[in-house]
């Protein structure tokens, strides 16, 4: 496989390839932790973190794990990370722990994490899958953001918790909902489509 | 066969490779995820007994404020939580769990009364999962501490009411949340009913809480 620098993984996985609004993947935790950019934060750095040292891990286990079992291990060793993502914020962020409920735990099955590890970590060199692992979790996070930062000052009028809007501002009751989630990222989506459209090979 | 042999042996260190190390991750974590948790309920109960607690109290300090001023005993097998003075005496107030059924899942709270049992000193809710930004709002001070303060007088088991009560007289008329009429309406049924059924057993047993707290609490300083 053809090396690619560092940037270009990055520039990929932030914006000509990002996982969620090129690829669609990830949206169930997309729509579900996007209300408040607090939490938006964290999932985001749980995801990163993630996809970042699973790539590592599998690829440098690449040449030893045996290709028949290679699917076994990769979700072994998502699932790992994820529990020590758990487990630290349980220890040390209670409050966001119990914010993000079951949405960290289910990291495990989001779909950019595994489609690293196949597509691109059992087949490069530890280093260029964590930039990928990383630019990808970037990715993900970037646009959870951007969702978040609409669906937070027009639905509770502040940003990070800091009150932004005057108070005189009506809340849109349905942009803390999740289907607000859907009208955002769609939309975004559409504008990511029509103004930088996807290149075709 | 070789092969499969490997595969298998291959799973097998490596899983043990991943689960001792999140075992011993978890031995690590584990006193401070369960004081976390305690810490937690300690603050609402330190709370709704009127004993502010500073924002940037650690679980730690959280627990020694705690241990010093809030006892635990129980009434026909509902646990109490009796508030003491700083002198650890005089009794400030009595708290207990008020759970029941919100729009999406149990609302868990916690409720804080006078020593006299006449009055609602302070209301939380420490567990729920309504809608934030709507029925989330419960945990907002602007709904919790319209109770504080609250006549516990009650006319037919109905202590306060946020819909148009006509000037019933002991019903207490609050401010329902707008936009969460589903949530309001469950608070409003749930608490009333919780209240009706612990402050009557309060009332008569008083003086038997606080000594069985005071007993309790005995060896603590």
């Amino acid at each position: 496989m053809m090396r690619e620098s560092s940037a270009t993984l990055l520039s990929k996985g932030l914006w000509s390839d990002n996982p969620v609004f090129r690829q669609i993947l990830g949206i169930c935790s997309a729509l579900a932790v996007t209300n408040l950019l607090v939490n938006t934060s964290i999932m985001g750095a749980a995801l990163i973190f993630v996809t970042a040292f699973s790539s590592l891990t599998v690829s440098a286990l690449r040449n030893i794990t045996p290709s028949r079992i290679r699917m076994m291990v990769q979700v072994l060793i998502i699932a790992s990370y994820v529990i020590v993502v758990d487990m630290a914020l349980k220890a040390w962020l209670p409050d966001i722990s119990r914010a993000l409920g079951p949405y960290v735990g289910l990291i495990i099955t989001n779909c950019i994490i595994m489609g690293r590890c196949e597509g691109y970590a059992r087949n490069n060199q530890p280093w260029p899958a964590f930039v990928d692992g990383l630019a990808n979790g970037l990715g993900y996070t970037f646009v959870l953001l951007a969702v978040a930062f609409v669906r937070e000052l027009l639905g509770f009028g502040s940003l990070f918790g800091v009150r932004v809007l005057p108070d005189s501002f009506t809340k849109w009751t349905i942009m803390v909902m999740a289907p607000a989630a859907f009208f955002v990222l769609g939309t975004f989506i559409w504008i990511a489509n029509t103004y930088w459209p996807k290149k075709e090979k | 066969m070789k092969k499969r042999l490997f595969s298998i042996v291959y799973m097998f260190f490596l899983t043990l490779v991943c689960t001792g190390a999140l075992a011993a991750l978890e031995m690590g974590t584990r006193e401070r995820v369960a004081l976390n948790a305690t810490a937690r309920l300690q603050r609402v109960i330190l709370e709704v007994l009127a004993l502010p607690v500073p924002a940037d109290y650690s679980p730690r300090q959280v627990s020694g404020l705690f241990d010093n001023r809030v006892r635990e005993t129980s009434l026909e097998g509902q646990r109490v939580f009796v508030g003491f003075d700083a002198d650890g005496k005089t009794p400030i107030g009595f708290a207990f769990a008020a759970t029941g059924p919100g729009f999406w899942g149990p609302i868990y709270g916690m409720v804080g009364i006078s020593p006299d049992g006449e009055r609602l000193i302070g209301l939380n809710f420490y567990e729920h999962n309504e809608t934030p930004g709507l029925g989330g709002r419960i945990t907002e001070d602007a709904f919790k501490m319209q109770f504080a303060g609250m006549p516990l007088e009650g006319a037919g088991g109905i202590f306060f009411s946020f819909g148009d009560i006509d000037n019933r007289p002991g019903v207490f008329e609050a401010d329902a949340i707008t936009g969460a009429t589903e949530t309001s309406v469950r608070v409003e049924k749930f608490l009333n009913r919780e209240l009706a059924l612990f402050v009557d057993k309060l009332r008569s047993n008083r003086l038997k809480i606080v000594n069985a707290a005071l007993n309790q609490g005995g060896d603590k300083p």
